[in-house]
């Protein structure tokens, strides 16, 4: 895979976003996409920041993080802290101005403070972030009770609502590229040996520590702006959003999309959220079906919905194509047919380092092999 | 000064209901590598068979606790096999064993707020009020017999462990499940034990909760899991008088904190502790450095 | 001077001494192999080269320079690589990315340059590519470029953790058992390899083995460990014919 055909690639996949943008907002200027229905959009982008940064290092990295709603509630209150207090301007393009510069504010604070826990929790081999993320969530939520500034039990309000249908698009989109790029790249690789073996990533000469302290802090960074968003959208925060729950939930996101896969982990976030709107009846079961979802996929699909792979049009051509040609057309590539353009322009995920675009039918052969997912390393004590 | 004792006092009590808890971490961990996260909420579960005996059927309090007990061990043991076995025996990587453990706990906790509704219950009495007065301190009854309830708990486990066959076998599997396997021993047995015995423990531990705190909410184990977890890493993690220790440095901790610091932030001196065991001195106070095989 | 100097090297497991006063140097180009019984310690000295273990006592040089409380990729990046007795490669990732992963640090793009694709990062990434390509190339594994590192044949699985090692440009490259459950076949394409890259990367290396006509045909000077200490060293030739050699393997007192 060249550098001209990639580049090609990323053009196209921008261009796809470009119209998925402007059909919503041709949608919105006729009416049909209400306050309502706005809001949901707004809610499932911040979902999909979510889920992707958690993925990071949970699916990708492979170390379990219990608190990201945690990071969230730390740089909703830090973004809206710096919009009421900083001065800055509320409304038109200074608004703008004010929300990016507020959600920076918010990512770096999170992520100063996954750097504080995450250096002793990840210098040691072992769960240790999985319990240290769960207190610091607890934690943090009892101490947002008890502070003057954050308005305690009563809450935060008065927070300018900034937050849009489109800001959170373009953020939701920038977080999967940057995690995407980032895992496309000679720090993406690491990431996944660290995942895959660590002895041997060290062995291998890759700062194994360093690795899951980039990774944790990027992760914590976006759950930080996502916090952001949802600060500015509702314009109030109070310490309970925060709680253990919606870090469980933002870990079935990723255990249901797949561990590891990007798209699986946005998909998930869209449909786990857009669920529950339409259920509302059946809301006091939520975190119970919730519970009963991570049981089960671990016993029966550990790989989640799409494994460790990523949708992408070209996997969609390809799976298309196989459809209508038969294998050995598909596999030999012979007739140019209309998939095919679609395949050469398209790929964008194709470089094999997260096992690139199955489609369902290839990955249920793969099935078998998948499960047993590194069996040395459960038994490695 | 008698401030001081009395808080130090109070503290071991509730650190005595942490070792107990403590403990079944430490085991569980020492033979299967996993944090059972669902540990906490075992307490939960044995506190509402506490409620659900003493209040909905009226069953003798000592009839209540031989039960709680029982029951506990044998949910224990229905968790284990349910939930862990399977992918203990595929050898998953830790961290799908670690979703499922949360998984589980999430799901009780929800499954007892559906079932009892999510407001604190009362429990009845369990040990009388009263107290007697030592050097100026007065000391309920119900923190000597916690105190009392944990030595005995404590010194049955090491006879258990030392003493016994089915002991002994427990603890070769957690030093070395490949010789272990070797010398006849069935693995998958013995981590079944390991649940129950870490159950039974857990119940003690919540019918002393219940005399202590006499209310219950289908959340209490979550931070009460946090706490024990840890003690028991405090302790050092595996060992068994480690347990009992950072069980009991944790309730006093705990104790001087609410009473000179401020309550609200008790749970946090807890994670500050957590902290520094890990940078300091990882293996715990009586734990053993263990090394990678390569 | 010598590539690698180990000095005095004690190693005590609980009460076990694991390695008693161990001592040898090994010159740049060479070919050794360390024999020994099973459990004579062999393993747990690869394991202090590569500091995954901390000798007790005792100080293990390269080029002059120690290693004693490096951390394992330091020790990499210094010039040490090695693979692993029983197999660890990165399973899910295909075989190229095995070995990019090793390279990892010799084209430092940052972690903006890559979000950005900036020059940098494609310059790397050519970079990574084409090395990476070249290496598997030369071990015989270019086929296998794309392939999931589980899915190759054991004897590949075994010759891509040596292009993995190989990758991270190392001064002495420690292979531990690399002909262990191979074919004769295998083995003999293992032995071709090995002197190939040993050629092209001038590479010295230092292997454990039990296999002995694996051993005799590719290596120049054997040591052999018995019960944590070094009971003989020379050509092979001497050391088949050393008595305690003899009677360590035979299991004499």
């Amino acid at each position: 895979m060249n550098k001209k055909k990639k580049l090609l690639s990323y053009a196209l996949n921008f261009a796809l976003v470009l119209v998925l943008f402007l059909v919503v907002n041709v949608l919105m200027a006729a009416g049909i996409i209400n306050r309502y229905y706005g809001g949901l959009i707004m809610q499932v982008c911040i979902s999909v920041v979510l889920a992707v940064s958690l993925n990071l290092v949970t699916g990708l990295l492979g170390q379990l993080v219990l608190g990201h709603a945690g990071f969230m509630s730390l740089g909703a209150y830090a973004a809206a802290l710096f919009t009421i207090h900083s001065g800055m301007a509320t409304s038109g393009a200074g608004g703008v101005l004010t929300i990016i510069v507020a959600t920076l504010v918010g990512g770096l604070v999170a992520a100063f403070f996954s750097f504080l826990i995450g250096v002793p929790a990840l210098r040691l081999k072992g769960d240790y972030l999985a319990i240290i993320t769960l207190g610091f969530g607890e934690i943090i939520r009892v101490v947002m009770l008890n502070l003057e500034i954050t308005g305690g039990a009563r809450g935060l309000a008065g927070i300018p609502v900034l937050t849009n249908v489109n800001t959170s698009m373009i953020v939701a989109a920038l977080t999967i590229f940057i995690i995407w790029a980032y895992m496309l790249s000679r720090h993406g690789r690491a990431v996944l040996a660290v995942r895959e073996d660590e002895i041997a990533a060290e062995a291998s000469g890759i700062n194994t520590f360093r690795t899951k302290i980039v990774a944790f802090v990027i992760a914590a960074f976006f759950a930080g702006v996502a916090g952001s968003l949802y600060a500015h959208q509702i314009g109030v925060l109070s310490p309970t959003k925060f709680d253990f729950n919606y870090s469980i939930e933002i870990l079935v996101m990723v255990v249901l999309g797949g561990m590891g896969s990007i798209t699986g982990s946005t998909i998930a976030a869209v449909i786990l959220t857009l669920l529950p709107e339409l259920l509302r009846s059946v809301a006091d079961y939520r975190m119970l079906a919730y519970a009963l979802i991570l049981i089960l996929m671990m016993l029966f699909r550990p790989g989640g919905l799409l494994g460790r792979s990523e949708l992408s049009i070209a996997g969609l051509g390809r799976f298309l194509r196989r459809k209508l040609f038969g294998r050995k057309a598909a596999a030999a590539g012979v007739p140019m047919t209309a998939g095919e353009e679609l395949e050469v322009e398209a790929q964008t995920v194709q470089e094999p380092a997260i096992d690139a675009i199955l489609t369902a039918e290839v990955k249920e052969k793969d099935k078998p092999e998948a499960q047993p997912e590194n069996a040395g390393e459960g038994k490695e004590d | 000064m008698t401030n001081l004792l009395a808080q130090i006092i109070n503290g071991l009590s509730v650190g005595s209901i942490y070792a107990l808890v403590a403990l079944g971490y430490s085991m569980v961990y020492g033979i299967v590598k996993l944090i059972n996260f669902a540990h906490g909420d075992i307490i939960m579960v044995a506190a509402y068979m506490m409620l659900i005996g003493m209040v909905m059927l009226g069953v003798p309090l000592w009839v209540c606790i031989l039960a709680c007990m029982v029951l506990t061990a044998v949910v224990g043991i229905l968790v284990e096999r349910l939930a862990y076995e399977r992918l203990l025996k595929k050898g998953v990587p830790r961290i799908s064993l670690l979703i499922t453990a949360i998984g589980v706990s999430t799901f009780l906790q929800n499954l007892y707020q559906v079932l009892f509704g999510s407001s604190a219950r009362s429990v009845p009495t369990i040990i009388p009020a009263g107290s007697v007065q030592v050097f100026g301190v007065s000391i309920s009854y119900t923190m000597i017999i916690t105190i009392a309830a944990m030595v005995v708990m404590m010194i049955l486990l090491q006879l258990f462990v030392n003493r016994t066959k089915m002991g002994k076998a427990m603890r070769a599997v957690s030093e070395d499940p490949g010789a272990a396997s070797l010398m006849g021993i069935n693995r998958g047995k013995m981590v079944a034990i390991t649940f129950a015995v870490g159950s039974l423990l857990a119940a003690v531990g919540a019918v002393l909760y219940c005399a202590t705190y006499k209310q219950i909410t289908p959340f209490m184990g979550s931070m009460l899991g946090l706490k024990c977890f840890v003690a028991a890493v405090l302790g050092g993690i595996g060992s068994i008088p480690g347990a009992m220790t950072g069980g009991l440095i944790m309730g006093v901790a705990e104790s001087l904190t609410k009473g000179y610091i401020s309550s609200t932030f008790a749970d946090a001196v807890v994670f500050g502790i957590l902290i520094l065991v890990l940078i300091f001195r990882p293996q715990g106070l009586m734990g053993r450095r263990v090394s990678d095989k390569v | 001077m010598a590539l690698l100097e180990v000095k005095h090297v004690n190693m005590v497991f609980g009460g076990l001494r694991a390695l008693k006063d161990v001592s040898f140097a090994i010159e740049p180009g060479e070919i050794v192999g360390l024999i020994g019984p099973n459990g004579a310690g062999k393993t747990t000295m690869f394991n202090v080269l590569t500091q995954v273990a901390k000798p007790t006592e005792g100080d293990v040089l390269l080029e002059g320079k120690t290693l004693v409380g490096k951390k394992t990729y330091e020790i990499t990046h210094i010039g040490i690589a090695r693979t692993f007795q029983n197999i660890r490669l990165f399973k899910y990732l295909s075989a190229l990315d095995n070995v990019k992963i090793a390279m990892n640090d010799q084209v430092k793009y940052g972690i903006l340059s890559s979000i950005f694709r900036a020059p940098s990062y494609w310059k790397g990434e050519e970079y990574f590519q084409n090395r990476a390509m070249e290496i598997l190339t030369d071990c015989g594994l270019a086929e296998f470029a794309e392939a999931r590192a589980t899915s190759l044949p054991y004897g590949k699985q075994r010759k891509l953790e040596i292009a993995r090692a190989l990758a991270t440009n190392p001064k002495i490259l420690l292979l531990d058992e690399p002909a262990a459950g191979m074919n004769p076949t295998e083995t003999h394409e293992l032995l071709e390899t090995i002197k190939v890259i040993r050629e092209k990367y001038h590479v010295t290396i230092l292997l454990i083995e039990h296999d002995m006509s694996f051993v005799t045909g590719v290596c120049e000077r054997l040591m052999v460990l018995d019960y944590g200490s070094i009971i003989a060293s020379g050509t092979p030739e001497e050391v088949i014919h050393n008595p305690d050699v003899i009677a360590a393997y035979l299991g004499g007192e």
